[in-house]
């Protein structure tokens, strides 16, 4: 009776389905199994290992095909949504390791497969929208990120958040979009992306969402218009959230943001006095927030700008010294601060905290144009050989901090402050060297084609007029739309030939 | 003291008198269990689902899903073995106990009497049975409630678990102690239901110590095994196989029917004692 009854329920196509989500489940715990026991003892696992865990990870998807099971019914769908979400999962981190294996051409695959069949799954299809964008930016296919960007604002509403502190990550997406320009150094876009992210956030408004979703949305758009110098409409959006704050209970934690945006908004319109006042009221009152660092961090350049050094380096210094200090400030922070005490006469001072910025915030701006501020003031002592010497740490420091972070946006500006030091120090052939490594890791960056340039005109000094051709050509053809691109194009057709400059 | 001293020699007993006939129905009560965690192995077959995935869900939905099916594999097992327990153990052990008792009454192990007796004994054994899991179901709660928070807050992490965990087998322990004659009793010619419920019990009460003594004398080898599965189950998943957990809990299970032959061996003989008469 036993073994009757069990073959009749075995023949049930939920079953089925069950059996085969536990297959696919068994098979991706293999692959976190095997790329657990590959990555013991390797901090940075080689290529070859790597792809091995890619493979892993991609057989679930190679070895169950939908519809997985035969068999119909609410029951049956969700279980091959199931199966479906773990063979995306998978993929996902199949795209994921292909990636740190430098195969971007791989993970790409992956990744928009996962958004093909992800369907009505929104969580898979964020991921793999996620995915698409992490890869594209490793392409250095920049403008496709963020149109992909652009799409996941599109598709995924941002979620109800149960309280003010869950933020639906959706949500920092037009500030990702602005940081990427930012990053790619197409500063020219970035206020077209702030319009973008303003009109999103208008839009959302629109819709009359719940009152933690509006004060998320209300506290982002002030800051961009902030950020996009409209002072009157930030100012506009601050007080409605006020009024908002005031009357949802909920929504006290937002007092010290609403305060940091006033505060903010009083600098821009000139009124350092108040502006101060408010910043400083928010470290006392709220030392707890993050908008403290950030009130801080506004209160010491104002302090700066009003010319009282010492109370900015104060200030500074107290970023420093908060617990856990948030990197995005504290890069700037000690930057600035540096800068400070260079200018009052405490360059020893200066250069240790110059110094320590790369290693303590390789991804950063700060960390990125720390070394070469070191250049920078022996340049202005008029200290040649200092300044030789500085050139030739800058040019380590870059070394190191590219060895760290190969892929990411900043290895690109670390190459390229690599090329400016020694084209600097005259060493040619490492310049060369450095274009090159340009031209393969960061294509598409507008940067390099300007490294292409300065590589072209090197070659040239050198004597190799057909090296500086070759960067030329590579301009035209990889950078069309590089202002500099016209007049190459016409000097090559023009000087075929000759050694002139371009 | 004397008590102690014939706990001490009925163990001896038992383990010296092992008899395949009387562990034998035992032995029965491990088919379906092992049935049950061959299925549990074999979860991505639809018969393996169809055997073992429809107690699992009784756990919620983790209990069909890779790994955490093997997670909660060690409470649906013991889910089960309460069941198999109730519906076969409360006729099959008094018929191990009709045979343990069988040599002692000058009879033979197997035939028509030893049944009669064990059927007799079926209703009393069951009631008993669902009384001591009702008991441990209501401890193991508060255990949840109290004492495991305690120790969390106290201790943390692994140490907190453990401890919960060897307080929980003492309560189990104690609880088991009290319902351990009630079966033993009830085999016995001429015994009612009441002196089998009652009689049982009080005599349980008044031998404590050297029945506590005997169970575990003979639990702790199983005791190992399934603190390994009931104590630190992610540890045996994320380190080793998840399988690993249905073949230690299969293990288990062997070694319990064992244990329990032994306990009631040695039990039977300790009530002999005291009633006075020859083992």
């Amino acid at each position: 009776m036993a073994v009757i009854g069990l073959t009749l329920l075995a023949g049930c196509s939920q079953l089925d389905g069950m059996a085969t989500r536990f297959r696919v489940e068994r098979m991706l715990f293999e692959a976190q199994r095997t790329e657990t026991r590959l990555r013991i003892g390797k901090a940075a696992p080689d290529s070859a290992t790597l792809l091995r865990i890619y493979f892993e990870y991609r057989k679930p998807r190679l070895n169950f095909r939908a519809p997985y099971f035969a068999g119909s019914g609410a029951g049956a769908e969700k279980i091959r949504r199931d199966i479906t979400r773990q063979i995306g999962l998978a993929e996902l981190a199949a795209s994921r390791t292909a990636l740190q294996a430098h195969r971007p051409d791989l993970a790409i695959e992956s990744a928009r497969w996962v958004v093909t069949v992800a369907g009505t799954d929104t969580v898979l299809a964020r991921e793999g929208y996620v995915a698409m964008v992490f890869t594209l930016r490793a392409l250095r296919a920049f403008d496709e990120a963020i149109i992909t960007m652009r799409t996941m604002l599109e598709r995924f509403p941002p979620a109800e958040p149960r309280s003010p502190d869950q933020e639906d990550p959706i949500l920092n997406i037009p500030d990702a979009i602005i940081e990427l320009r930012g990053e790619t150094a197409d500063s020219s876009m970035v206020g077209q992306d702030r319009a973008y992210a303003v009109a999103y956030y208008r839009r959302l408004l629109a819709a009359h969402p719940s009152p933690f979703l509006e004060s998320q949305v209300r506290a982002r758009l002030s800051r961009t218009l902030l950020e996009a110098g409209d002072a009157n409409a930030a100012f506009a959006e601050v007080s409605t959230l006020r009024a908002l704050v005031q009357r949802t209970p909920g929504l006290r934690s937002l007092e010290p943001e609403i305060l940091y945006t006033e505060g903010r908004i009083r600098g821009m319109q000139k009124d350092f006095k108040s502006a101060l006042s408010i910043y400083d009221g928010i470290a006392k009152t709220h030392p707890a927030s993050p908008f403290a660092a950030r009130a801080l961090l506004d209160a010491a350049v104002i302090a700066e700008r009003v010319g009282k050094p010492g109370d900015a380096i104060a200030r500074y210094r107290a970023i420093l010294d908060r617990p856990n200090p948030d990197p995005a400030i504290a890069s700037v922070a000690s930057y600035r601060m540096a800068m400070v005490m260079d200018q009052i006469g405490r360059w020893e001072d200066a250069k240790q905290v110059l110094e320590g910025i790369p290693t303590q915030y390789p991804r950063s701006r700060a960390g990125v144009e720390a070394p070469f501020a070191i250049v920078e003031h022996y340049n202005r002592a008029r200290q040649p050989d200092a300044a030789k010497a500085a050139l030739a740490k800058a040019i380590d420091t870059y070394r190191v901090l590219i060895r760290q972070d190969t892929v990411s946006a900043y290895a690109t500006v670390y190459r390229w402050n690599t090329l400016r030091a020694q084209a600097a120090l005259g060493r040619a052939k490492d310049a060369l060297s450095t274009v090159d490594q340009m031209a393969e890791n960061d294509r598409g960056a507008p940067i390099t084609s300007e490294a292409l340039f300065q590589g072209a005109q090197i070659a040239l000094g050198i004597g190799d007029k057909v090296k500086s051709d070759v960067y030329l050509q590579r301009i035209v053809m990889e950078y069309p739309r590089s202002p500099r691109a016209a007049g190459i194009r016409k000097y090559l057709s023009e000087h075929a030939g000759n050694s002139r400059r371009p | 003291m004397g008590d102690l001293r014939n706990a001490r020699a009925s163990i001896h007993e038992a383990w010296r008198d092992f008899r395949w006939v009387e562990y034998r129905p035992f032995a029965w009560v491990l088919v379906p269990e092992l049935l049950f965690l061959f299925f549990a192995l074999k979860l991505q077959t639809p018969w393996g689902m169809a055997g073992a995935g429809l107690v699992l869900r009784t756990l919620g939905e983790a209990g069909v899903h890779y790994p955490t099916a093997f997670l909660a594999l060690s409470s649906a097992f013991s889910r089960l073995d309460s069941v198999i327990f109730a519906i076969l153990g409360s006729f099959l052990i008094p018929l191990a106990l009709a045979r343990i008792q069988a040599p002692m009454l000058e009879k033979p192990a197997t035939g028509p009497d030893t049944v009669r007796r064990a059927r007799r004994a079926y209703k009393v054994t069951l009631l008993a049975y669902v009384i001591n899991v009702a008991v441990l179901i209501g401890v193991e709660l508060l255990l949840e409630a109290g004492p495991r928070r305690w120790f969390t807050g106290l201790l943390g992490g692994f140490k907190a678990d453990l401890v919960t965990w060897l307080l929980g087998v003492i309560v189990a322990f104690t609880v088991a102690v009290v319902f351990l004659y009630v079966p033993i009793r009830a085999v016995e010619d001429g015994k009612t239901f009441g002196d089998a419920l009652g009689g049982g019990i009080l005599e349980a009460l008044k031998s404590f110590v050297p029945t506590l003594l005997i169970m575990l004398a003979f639990s702790w080898p199983a005791l190992l095994v399934l603190a390994l599965v009931q104590v630190e189950p992610a540890l045996l998943v994320t380190r080793f196989r998840p399988e690993l957990i249905a073949l230690l809990l299969a293990v288990t299970a062997i070694m319990n029917t064992f244990v329990n032959y032994f306990i009631y061996s040695a039990a039977s003989r300790l009530h002999w004692l005291r009633e006075g008469r020859p083992s």
